[in-house]
């Protein structure tokens, strides 16, 4: 009789013990259900477009093969999304944001809106590094870097926070260029179509791609950050031409932001196995060459991979800058 | 000719005809419910067009952008409730021609006056593809400023029988669409710390609250959608569309407003067809007066408005700037398919172009005419009991403005737009007015900045800008003129106290409008919310003034007896039970949007109209659950299978969480 009580005993503290160790383990194997991943911007645009590329890809490559789905948020250039991640988003990993790469530094260029630790979203990787090019119409005669710099003419531009305005503010502040900046066109094409109609003569801060489009018809006058064009010529960068060390040091903090366009985060608190396993599954993506193919087919991407570690370690470096810079980034998009 | 051949060879192919008639369906289905338009049928439809080629999937996305304007009309004429935003203009006539009980007219009407602009807009694009890039090169920015100012002036033949109004009511609009971020300054206009208000209020919620929620009331009041009970006549149908073909000059000139506006990028799709509106009003031939069940007022909206698809796609070929926002969609399938807009598309790729133009024309014919297939069934729907009709559509409403942010904010916007609107239709201002603003005062001010930019003021010199601020400003004075000549004709004006109430709280809102733009807004941001508030200010000023020597007359020479049955035009104030209709409309919304937020949609809508349909008078108690039900179906696959999208949790599903 005491046997068998102590025999059942025993089978249910196996029970116990098995069910706990049942319960225990999914938190150590983070597995995903379905991800929601929500873009900062409306339907149709690159970013909207490049989440659903990867909301497509992405799944495969974590544990649980999770279906994901994707959802605009659109509101102030992703800011509004980049608070609801802060404050209301579940911090398991089941949704994923899509936002500007600006936002790394809003807190700093624009502190009254944007009140957030950009350390403490954790940043899963990003689809492109890509310089960024000022470009002039051939008909405008501005064809050098000291032309361009000296004359009087005009910049098309959309919205203040867009980097079509960002950058040539950075040049018009940074090197005293003459230039001025005009502010309201809807998008990267109506500004083209300006510059076609003779009304402006030029636009800064767009990427490679629309170089390629429009070769024949454009003066390429200079990049921001590092790099070349399919053609090979080497182009003059507009902050080796800045003395001031705290505004060279302004300008390569707005400019850091370069490297990792098209980033994903998910919200502070975030498991750090989570964050791990999200963070594998992007970088073995980017290698698919399935993926790859699917990019491609997307035109406007060149997927040059930067990883959550590497726009962490980024962004953590330009913070330490000293207050000054800040200030001088701020008045350098002013 | 060779290449008209080729693009309907390559057309010819079953799965390509296969897709164009899926894109129809889905497109018919996208524009007959309320909240959810093109633009997000095609984000959605485009991921399904990767794996296809270039033919079959822009015959897919075009299927669905071409027709959304075809089925739109529905709820406008049925219910007074646009089924997207470019349905606003035909909700005036329309609906009120439904109330007389000549929806199957007004359908008629609506959907060959749609088949006939669409097919015109297609040919517009035929024509214009050797053309287009000069055409697209001449116009410039001052010149797009000019067009909307044109626009805006229209406003004088919208105004109504008391002009002042009418202009208040633009102003009012135009103020409203200030709200947001501003694109000149990146100053924040308004938006009282919430985030929400940044990209401005939606227009989505805004005329769904302005022109839905107050027809809703008036049709509860009235019990169903015809007034008396005769039965609605099926010939009516024929006898619309020989309207249609009587007025064939306007249908002409309509679509080719439509098209030609279309390419015009800024003047979206809710431009356009009040342009067109304005445009018919100036000669509203025989029958009843514009906003009284006018045919023409049906026939020129919906021509343009379906027109405005192939001259959209003329600035989107030919330099890959989208003239209206559901092409910046399809100009993400252009690269997809490797196409790049520019001379190509007129040359190497100029199949591919042509084969656009016949997927836009056939698409506008197949809409047209399934929607004319089920004109009698929904005619007949016109004397369904308000107890039934009222719950349904306001679930549309709600879940469709929700569904715009999925913000508890879209509620609340929803109803307080639809409190003014329902104060607007009893006292007389204007919503098409207040519509027209609304919809060009950001395109308006952007323009001008632009062009200040870019030229200074020199810009005023370039001939079609003179041509264009001429017209406007003829007609706004030949308008005037004939203001002054019947300003002492005896029509009938709404009750005085709750008039002047309203036109002296719109003064002070005015007034705190201004004095917190002087104060806070930069100036390129201030300058133009600072004049409309302004004007806004002096015009209901005068308005209060008008008002209360009416009310003191009226004091003096004892009580005059309020006469509503003579009201003319767009004002149709539903008179004493008013308060008690909208009312009840703004309560329902409200037990729907806080069921929606605790228990989800699906759940709340079955929920919210077994109860309404119950609460307000059903006859059995089985129909109730029945109607529900099926409501639930349809919101179901409308709004989780058709556009599925993740709703947020509930609040009830959240409080497990919370142990």
């Amino acid at each position: 009789m005491f046997a068998t009580v102590f025999g059942a005993f025993r089978v249910l503290s196996f029970l116990v013990a098995g069910l706990a160790f049942a319960l225990c383990t999914p938190a150590h194997a983070v597995e995903f259900k379905t991800i929601t991943i929500n873009v900062g911007y409306g339907a149709g645009g690159g970013y909207d477009q490049t989440s659903r590329l990867i909301a497509r890809h992405l799944g495969q490559f974590l544990p649980g093969n999770p279906n994901i789905v994707v959802q605009n948020v659109p509101g102030g250039g992703s800011l509004k999304l980049v608070k609801m991640m802060v404050g209301s988003e579940p911090a398991d990993g089941s949704v994923l944001a899509s936002i500007g790469e600006a936002m790394a530094y809003a807190p700093i260029l624009d502190p009254k809106n944007a009140n957030f630790d950009p350390l403490a979203l954790q940043w899963i990787g990003s689809l492109i590094d890509d310089p960024a090019y000022c470009m002039t119409t051939k008909s405008s005669g501005i064809d050098t870097m000291e032309k361009f710099l000296r004359s009087d003419f005009l910049i098309g531009a959309s919205g203040r926070s867009s980097s079509t305005y960002i950058y040539p503010a950075l040049v018009k502040n940074g090197l005293k260029a003459k230039f001025n900046i005009v502010t309201g066109f809807e998008g990267t094409a109506d500004i083209q179509l300006a510059m076609q109609r003779g009304e402006i003569a030029g636009l800064c801060g767009v990427s490679s791609y629309v170089l390629t489009v429009n070769r024949d018809t454009i003066n390429i006058i200079g990049t921001f950050g590092e790099g070349t064009i399919a053609s090979g010529e080497k182009l003059e960068s507009f902050s080796e031409k800045i003395k001031d060390p705290t505004i060279r040091q302004a300008v390569s903090l707005i400019e850091s932001s370069l490297h990792f366009h098209h980033p994903l985060v998910v919200p502070p608190g975030t498991p750090g196995e989570t964050v791990d396993a999200l963070r594998k599954a992007y970088l073995e993506m980017a290698r698919d060459p399935e993926f790859l193919a699917d990019a491609n087919r997307m035109g406007e991407t060149k997927v040059k991979v930067t990883s959550g570690e590497e726009i962490s370690r980024i962004i953590a470096q330009h913070l330490k800058s000293d207050p000054v810079v800040f200030e001088a980034a701020r008045d350098l998009i002013e | 000719m060779d290449l008209i051949l080729t693009a309907i060879v390559e057309m010819a192919q079953p799965f390509r005809l296969l897709m164009l008639m899926a894109g129809v369906f889905a497109g018919l289905i996208v524009g007959a419910v309320p909240g959810i338009g093109g633009l997000f049928g095609m984000a959605l439809l485009i991921p399904m067009t990767y794996n296809m080629d270039a033919y079959a999937a822009f015959a897919l996305l075009l299927g669905m952008g071409s027709v959304n304007t075809t089925s739109d009309t529905i709820p406008a004429i049925l219910f007074g409730v646009p089924g997207s935003v470019g349905a606003a203009a035909t909700v005036l006539d329309g609906h009120a021609m439904a109330k007389k009980g000549e929806a199957a007219r007004a359908f008629g009407a609506s959907y060959s006056a749609s088949m006939i602009g669409g097919v015109f807009g297609a040919l517009v694009l035929a024509a214009a593809i050797p053309i287009m890039r000069p055409v697209v090169l001449y116009l410039r920015t001052p010149d797009f400023f000019a067009i909307c100012a044109f626009g805006l002036s229209i406003v004088a033949l919208l105004a109504g029988s008391q002009p002042l109004k009418g202009l208040a009511a633009a102003m009012l609009g135009m103020l409203a669409s200030f709200v947001g971020l501003d694109h000149i300054a990146g100053a924040d206009r308004w938006t009282f710390g919430q985030i929400y208000l940044w990209n401005g209020l939606p227009i989505v919620v805004v005329f769904l609250g302005l022109f839905g929620l107050p027809e809703l009331a008036s049709l509860l009041m009235r019990g169903s959608i015809q007034g008396d009970s005769a039965i609605p006549t099926y010939s009516g149908m024929r006898q619309g569309m020989m309207d249609t073909l009587r007025e064939w000059p306007l249908v002409l000139r309509c679509s080719a407003i439509g098209s030609l506006l279309g390419a015009v990028p800024g003047v979206g799709i809710a431009v356009l067809d009040w342009i067109a509106y304005g445009h018919a009003a100036r000669r509203p031939g025989p029958g009843p007066k514009f906003g009284e069940g006018n045919v023409r007022g049906v026939i020129a909206p919906e021509a343009a408005n379906n027109a405005k698809e192939g001259g959209s796609l003329i600035p989107t070929i030919a330099f890959g700037v989208p003239g209206s926002a559901s092409m910046s969609i399809l100009l993400g399938a252009f690269v997809v398919h490797g196409l790049v807009p520019g001379p190509d598309m007129l040359g190497k790729n100029a199949a591919v172009t042509m084969s656009m133009v016949f997927s836009i024309a056939v698409a506008n014919i197949i809409g047209a005419v399934t929607c004319l297939f089920l004109t009698r069934p929904l005619a007949r729907i016109a004397r369904v009991s308000a107890a039934v009709l009222v719950p349904l559509v306001v679930t549309f409403i709600v879940v469709g403005a929700f569904q715009t942010n999925m913000s508890a904010l879209d509620f609340v916007l929803l109803i307080l737009i639809g409190i003014i609107g329902m104060a607007m239709k009893e006292l007389n201002w204007p919503r098409s007015a207040f519509s027209l603003g609304f919809v060009l005062g950001p395109s308006l001010e952007n323009y001008f900045f632009l062009a200040y930019q870019i030229s200074g003021w020199s810009w005023l010199k370039q001939p079609l800008v003179l041509v264009l601020l001429g017209l406007s400003v003829a007609g706004v004075i030949r308008q005037s003129v004939s203001w002054v000549k019947t300003r002492n004709s005896t029509g009938a004006l709404p009750p005085p106290l709750p008039d002047l109430i309203a036109s002296s709280v719109m003064t002070l809102l005015a007034l705190a409008a201004f004095v917190s733009a002087a104060a806070w807004f930069p100036f390129e941001a201030g300058i133009f919310p600072m004049i409309t508030a302004g004007l806004l200010a002096l015009l209901s000023l005068a308005i209060s003034v008008q008002t209360a020597l009416r009310l003191l007359r009226q004091t003096r020479d004892g009580q005059a007896p309020f006469a509503p049955a003579t009201t003319s035009g767009e004002w149709a104030p539903s008179g004493d039970g008013a308060m008690k209709g909208n009312l009840a409309v703004i309560g329902l919304c409200l037990a729907l949007a806080v069921l929606i937020l605790s228990i989800g949609h699906l759940a709340a809508t079955f929920i919210f109209v077994a109860g309404a349909i119950f609460g307000l008078g059903s006859i059995s108690p089985r129909s109730p659950i029945l109607v529900a039900a099926g409501t639930t179906c349809i919101v179901f696959a409308v709004f989780d299978i058709l556009v599925s999208q993740p709703w947020p949790t509930p609040w009830l599903a959240k409080i497990p969480d919370l142990f």
